[in-house]
């Protein structure tokens, strides 16, 4: 198995399947590294006891399959809003415990939205939030990565910068920065020395008020040769996980993303 | 001769405008439509674009214009690097070889005027000759004074950038896999002077330090729990992990578990444990402090310890043990040979660490430390 192909991921839930299909067509699709939202359904904490967790890692490895990544909270409320975000952090804290009883090295999540200097009570809670995660990703000895969905590069490298905790990082969400007016060919410049993960779409280029569209990778504005040498810049040699969460046909996206994706990470 | 790129006049130039004209963006983003445009429907009277040589004419004929309309402004070099850093992609990903590139690239690093772009063009030589070298003569002749040349002209113009960082380290690892101090010293010293604030940069000389300190005594001054200073001389005779961790932390705590239940004693002891125990940060501690057990796991742990190889730091991150080696992941150890030469330093970076600490001590020869590292 190379490493090129140990280093592409992909997302079980953009396969939209049951979770024990969706691993089995990630495996026939050619993938050797999967990411999983734990969030909802099978892999609920709630759900994985220790017999589950170990059932989960046989059934994984039975199908050639590493689980590379867990994700955490995606949607919904910010960790910044009140008992809505506390249930966000305790849910997330669950997951990052729950990946280091079965020895996943990253977990994911999104801040839910970086309110900015208007409202100082929720920022001050989503910066609590934040430097809980940290605590408990250096704790537990797992990597947090923090979604590029609403909010700048710039606010995610001051926020990460601040708490100065080495397990706290970013997921670099190409697709996301593009249909945000983020430029993701330019993450070298904020987030070097600070991906965890990245998780690889395209879209169509748009802006804080009129937001881009996910397109099938090789269809957007993501220009990948660019963006990987920006990610080779950055010092980034995690994973790249294949993502097409609005898509009609997802089996046939992914698999054609990580062909197009797959040589980028062995010339890397 | 790295060394005379390290010790010569300073390297350090003003780093590109990091800010692009919009004309650039417009430029780039034609560029990228015309890249990913079908054949049938690309605008190319003059045939321009029949090859990736004929793009990039087409894209020189882009850059013209742009100069034309702004006779007095300086070339925004990123224009002209993305392209040449995405053609050099596109080649290599479509099996090409990308000999016209280099050619090329050859001719732009003896005539540009732009120096940005006449070190990207020195780049691209230096990474093709370096895949040479390894292709050819896997890692074992020194790198020619070319290379080095034109590592110092990449370094002129991109002194602070993540991108200097990866070329040195590129040199390092080689300098390493041959074992040569003087090169890796150079890097290290380079890197530290070009780079010293990137993110990435001093995780570079946090490493190669490590590797510089490989075959050499490891015998830094430790207080121990029991009050006086660690006793390196009474460590000799077999190897030694000098195990560096925060207990309440789970992996600390799993491989300090680990090691001790198969380090033996006696005559049946097969490697000496020093253990470091370091507070990382208190406000985190307070943290984990709470969710209960931790503290009495703490304390039953490190009683375990032999209190004479057993040390306390209380500065986390600060401790100059961590910084001197860019410590940022916990656990670390550093394997030692039974004379106290530094056979390894293995970082954490995923489960697997116990066995690479195990095969460190049972590996007779010396080995190089600097291995590309994930992203702590």
């Amino acid at each position: 198995m190379s490493n090129a192909q140990n280093r592409l991921s992909v997302c079980t839930d953009d396969l939209r399947l049951e979770i024990k299909r969706a691993l089995q067509t990630a495996s026939a699709l050619g993938f050797r590294t999967v990411d999983i939202g734990a969030t909802g359904g099978a892999v609920h904490p709630r759900q994985m006891s220790k017999s589950a967790q170990r059932h989960l890692s046989r059934y994984l490895s039975d199908l050639g399959l590493r689980l590379g990544s867990l994700r955490g909270p995606v949607a919904g409320s910010s960790y910044g809003d009140g008992s809505a975000g506390e249930h966000r952090l305790e849910m997330m804290r669950s997951i990052i415990a729950m990946a280091g009883e079965m020895r996943v090295p990253v977990v994911s999540t999104s801040l839910g939205g970086f309110v900015g200097d208007a409202d100082a009570e929720a920022n001050s809670r989503l910066l609590e939030a934040v430097e809980t995660l940290a605590n408990d990703s250096y704790r537990h000895g797992v990597r947090v990565a923090i979604e590029t969905t609403g909010v700048s590069p710039e606010a995610l490298r001051g926020l990460i910068s601040g708490l100065d905790c080495p397990t706290l990082g970013v997921c670099c969400d190409s697709g996301a920065m593009l249909m945000e007016g983020n430029d993701p060919h330019r993450v070298a410049e904020n987030l070097a020395g600070r991906i965890h993960v990245v998780r690889a779409r395209d879209a169509t280029f748009g802006s804080p008020t009129a937001a881009g569209r996910e397109v099938a990778m090789g269809e957007g504005a993501l220009d990948i040769p660019a963006f990987v040498a920006s990610l080779q810049e950055a010092g980034f040699s995690g994973d790249m996980i294949v993502s097409r969460s609005d898509s009609v046909r997802p089996s046939a996206d992914l698999s054609s993303a990580g062909k197009i994706l797959g040589p980028y990470l062995i010339s890397t | 001769m790295i060394s005379s790129i390290c010790h010569g006049q300073p390297i350090v130039q003003a780093p590109p405008d990091a800010q692009e004209s919009d004309a650039s963006a417009n430029a780039i983003a034609e560029w990228n439509r015309l890249r990913t445009l079908p054949s049938g429907e690309i605008d190319d009277p003059l045939g321009f674009l029949v090859n990736e040589a004929g793009a990039f004419r087409r894209l020189t004929l882009m850059i013209q214009d742009l100069q034309a309309t702004q006779v007095n402004a300086p070339l925004d070099p990123k224009l002209q690097v993305a392209l040449l850093r995405s053609l050099y992609l596109a080649a290599s990903i479509d099996g090409k070889e990308p000999e016209y590139l280099l050619r090329w690239a050859g001719e732009v690093c003896d005539s540009s005027d732009v120096p940005a772009v006449r070190a990207e063009a020195a780049y691209r030589i230096l990474i093709d000759d370096l895949m040479q070298v390894s292709a050819n003569s896997p890692w074992n002749c020194p790198l020619s004074e070319l290379e080095f040349d034109l590592l110092d002209e990449y370094l002129d113009c991109f002194g602070n950038t993540p991108r200097a960082v990866s070329a040195v380290k590129r040199i390092a690892e080689d300098a390493s896999m041959r074992r040569d101090d003087r090169d890796l010293r150079a890097c290290r010293e380079l890197v530290q002077r070009t780079s010293p604030q990137h993110p990435i940069g001093p995780s570079f000389v946090g490493q190669a330090r490590g590797a510089e300190s490989v075959g050499k005594p490891f015998a830094p001054t430790l207080r121990t729990q029991a009050g006086g200073e660690l006793n390196w001389s009474g460590l000799s005779g077999r190897p030694t992990i000098v195990l560096l961790v925060d207990v309440e932390q789970t992996p600390s705590f799993e491989l300090l578990t680990e090691l001790l239940g198969e380090s033996g004693s006696g005559e049946t002891q097969r490697y000496q444990l020093v253990v470091v125990q370091i507070n990382v940060s208190a406000e985190r501690r307070k943290v984990t402090v709470v969710e209960g057990a931790s503290s009495a796991r703490t304390d039953h742990i490190l009683s375990r310890v032999n209190s004479n190889r057993l040390i306390r730091l209380t500065r986390g991150w600060r401790e100059p043990l961590l910084t001197e080696f860019d410590i940022r992941t916990l656990p670390t150890a550093f394997v030692l040979d039974s004379a106290g030469l530094l056979r390894q330093m293995v970082r954490h970076s995923d489960w697997s660490m116990a066995d690479t600490i195990r095969g460190a001590v049972d590996r007779d020869s010396i080995e190089p430390a600097l291995t590309p590292e994930t992203n702590p």
